[in-house]
Order: C-alpha cells, then structure tokens, then sequence
C-alpha cells in the first residue's frame, strides 16, 4: 500500500522540524518571549523603537537595512489598525524576507496585484472546501495513517510523530506530490542557509514542481498542482489569461513551505498546552463542540509568531505617534493577543473564553490564506488524538515539554514525549 | 405589510469577519467581487466569502 504520510521517525530531517535547531540555524535567539514582553503591557501602544530593544534581546531581524525609523505596535487596537490598513503598512518588507528565497508571492506583494494573485487560490481555502475536499481527500486519510502508526505502541514523541508529518503530508498530497519526494521537497525549499544552497534547494524543487506542472498539464488531477496549471488570473484591466508557469511554481513554493510550518508549530503547541492544563484537555475530550473555540484560544494565547514586519508606506499617525514613510513597524502580536484591554486574565489559557478575534493567523489582506485548513487539520488531528490514544500523559523518563524556536518567529515544541494507551 | 427588518429602508448595517477583520459594509457593498453598493447581507450569493480571509457568511456577526 502506498503511505499517505511521511514517517518522519524513520527519514533523516536535517534540521527540520526541531523549532530551536530552525532558529539556530537562522542565526535567532530562541527565549521565551512572553516573560520579556510583560512589562510593555502597562506603556504607550505604539513606541519608537524595535522590539528586540524593547525586550533586551539580541536582534533577530535587521530593521536598519531599510535605512528609516523602526517602531513597535503593541496594543490590539493599534496592531489592528496596522493590518487592516495595508495602503500605510504594507508587505513590501517581504522584498528582503522572503523574495530573495521564493521570488514574488502573495507574502511580498500589495494592492492589486495582490488581490488578483489571491483570487486565483481563495475558492481552495474556503472554509467549506477545506472541510469538504482537504479533509475528505487528505486529512482523514493522513490521520488514519498517523494514528495507526502510533497506535503500534504505547509512547512517542507527538511533535515528529504527529505534528510535523501531518500538515507537511495533507499539504504535499493536496498539490500532487507523492509522500516518498515530500521530506526532500520542503528540505529544499528551507529560507535559511547560504546563498548557495538556498539557490541548489530552489533548483531541486523547481525541476520536481516542472515535472508535476507538466504532468497535470497533460493530464489533470483531482489535485492542486493541476488547479494552478490551469487556473485563470485576472489582468489589471479586468483580462484573464492563465498563471504562467513560474507564477504557478511560486505560489505551490509559498503554500507549500507555509503549509507545513505552521500548523506544525500551532498543533504542537496546543497539545503541549492541553497536556499542561489537563482539566481542559478532559473539557475538550469529552465536549467536542469545544474544539472551535478551544483552538482559537490556544492560538490567541500562543501563536507560533509573536511579531510581523511592516514597511510604512507613508507618514501617518498611530494612536498618536507619528510614523515616518520609510520606516519599519513591527506589529506584536504577543502583547496584542494578551491585552489586558481586551481580553480578562489573557495570560491564562482558558478554553471556555468566548472565541473572539485576535491576529495569531494576522489579520486585513495578508491574513493567512491557509488559516481555515490550518484549524481544520489541528481539529481532525485532536480528535483523534483523544479517540485513540487513551489515557494521554507525559511521558517520565524524559524531561518537561519546553517551546524554542525563534524569540519572534516559529516558536513550538522541541519534544512532545507521551504515553498512552493505544485504543483501536 | 411590516416589512422594517431587512426592507430598503432599513437602515444599512455592518458585518465584521471574525478571523481576519473585514468589515462588510451594506452600504459600500464589495464591488471588486460584483456585489452592487447596497446589498444586504441576506442578499449576498451563497458563494461570496470575506475579500481577504476566504470566511464564508457564518465566519462574520454584526458589528
């Protein structure tokens, strides 16, 4: 039979999928950011500066090489402010993050050209079609495997056993490509290291997309890859005409690498909370019309980003501070998903809190494109979690559960070490 | 006929996307995706969903 799923258990990662060997290797800091961003709460929503300054730690991005000022926004209303008015604080810092790895995508561009590029995938990641076609055709069927891996045993580490392999597999599988190239596909498409190998890991998975744009050209599947070969896009003066190739093979790059990150990071971070807070996890096993409301708050307690970058495009006002066009804004999500204005105790993780907007998936046009199969897979694979793995605990022989990966990007658990009875 | 909750004249109202903040303005409509100034929430196609986070009707509540 072939696997749905990449057993990761088995297959050499690299570095992958260990948040503090990710960060490592970007060169970040990999503490806490929670206990630095405390005392921000109680000063001004908007202040000039960058936010690793702010928190007395080593920069992990470089605002100076865009030459202005540097400011943070820190409350929910400013942070709001900030994403939902993308003509003042766009993306284009995304030029110096992200293109020189993945070329122009959704994530660097704005305004029109922008809209049109996300029209052509927005039906795709609808919520009704994430809970209709990825969890029907993929989701499912990768849980299953997972599951039936897992319950081959009585203890695992869910981080490498469940959450890295399933957004990678359902994500790889919902675009076309087989499970066995998945693991090489997304280790070349890895935003860190040399010019040099970022340039031979971009070559690699440009030749495999090539071949399956080719393929599902000439004969199309029930399957992304053959959505994006074929998909129409809107001109500026209202044309259609079809993605060119390199258009479609930067927008597979981005989900794809987006894909898999993310939900990886979110999922192991709710397990690891709901394995701390276990009163909740009972909640949740037993009351599964909470499973909405109980990721929306994980998520708002502890995204896998605490902070995004934006370019100011002009000068303006932000809660009474002014910004300079030119300068960079870092947008906190950390102390905006925890502001005391918004939310009671919102240091604690409550499950029953009323489920109310926050920015962990952003927010206005950026918004992630993938968030609602991003929770529809973290929904799917908590299910099962509690229908088959009986008595979920941590596991003693190994040392408490601990997040790492970068202070302000990517942070999730290193390990997640359990046991359990295996039921079914 | 009493016909004041989603009559015409009815005042127009709006509707906040709960995952990403749009606002749907009844009055502004969403004419880059072929919703006429003026349509009322009611009214919107079945397959429209949020401009920047792909929300379907049920993802929004009245702001």
């Amino acid at each position: 039979m072939t696997s749905a799923t990449v057993d990761l258990s088995v297959k050499d990662r690299g570095t992958l999928f260990n948040p503090d060997d990710e960060a490592k290797a970007a060169g970040w800091g990999t503490l806490d950011p929670y206990p630095l961003l405390e005392k921000l709460h109680d000063g001004p929503p908007v202040v000039k500066g960058a936010l690793e300054d702010l928190m007395g730690i080593p920069r992990q991005y470089n605002p100076g090489m865009w030459g202005g000022e540097v400011y943070s926004i820190l409350s929910f209303e400013a942070v709001n402010k900030a994403f939902m008015d993308g003509e003042t604080f766009s993306n284009r810092v995304y030029e110096r993050l992200s293109k020189p790895a993945l070329g122009d995508t959704l994530l660097n561009l704005d305004g029109g050209e922008h809209k049109r590029l996300r029209n052509v995938s927005k039906p795709w990641f609808k919520p009704s079609f994430t809970d209709g076609w990825w969890t029907e055709m993929w989701t499912v069927a990768a849980v299953k495997e997972i599951f039936d891996r897992l319950t081959e045993k009585d203890q695992a580490d869910l981080n490498l056993e469940l959450c890295a392999p399933l957004p990678m597999s359902v994500v790889s599988a919902g675009f076309g490509i087989p499970a066995s190239e998945a693991l090489e596909f997304r280790k070349a498409l890895l935003l860190h290291g040399s010019p040099e190998e970022m340039a031979k890991g971009h070559a690699f998975a440009a030749e495999m997309l090539t071949r399956l744009m080719e393929e599902r050209r000439a004969n199309p599947k029930d399957d992304l890859i053959s959505r994006f070969v074929h998909a129409d896009i809107e001109n500026e003066d209202g044309s259609t005409r079809k993605l060119t190739n390199d258009e479609a093979m930067r927008y597979c790059f981005l989900i794809i690498h987006a894909g898999g990150g993310t939900t990886w990071r979110q999922l192991g971070i709710t397990i690891m909370a709901l394995l701390n807070h276990p009163e909740q996890m009972e909640m949740l096993r037993k009351d599964r019309s909470l499973m909405r409301q109980a990721i929306q708050e994980v998520t708002r307690w502890y995204p896998t980003d605490t902070a995004f970058l934006r370019y100011v495009e002009k000068d303006t006002v932000l809660e009474g501070v002014e910004l300079k066009a030119g300068s960079i804004a870092y947008l906190c999500l950390g102390t905006a998903n925890r502001d005391r204005k918004q939310w009671d105790k919102p240091d604690e993780l409550d499950i029953m809190r009323p489920a109310k907007r926050h920015f962990a998936f952003g927010a206005g046009a950026h918004a992630c494109l993938g968030q609602h199969l991003s929770r529809q897979e973290m929904e799917v694979a908590l299910g099962a979690m509690f229908d088959r793995l009986g008595d979920l605990r941590w596991d003693p022989d190994y040392p408490p559960a601990a997040l790492g990966g970068g202070t302000l990007i990517g942070r999730g658990p290193v390990a997640l070490n359990v046991r359990y009875t295996p039921i079914g | 006929m009493n016909d004041t909750a989603s009559g015409s004249d009815a005042a127009f109202k709006d509707y906040a996307c709960l995952y990403c903040g749009y606002i749907y303005e009844e009055e502004a409509g969403d004419p880059d995706n072929g919703i006429a100034p003026g349509t009322r929430w009611e009214d919107l196609p079945e397959d429209w969903c949020c401009p920047h986070c792909s929300a379907e009707k049920d993802g929004f509540e009245l702001a």
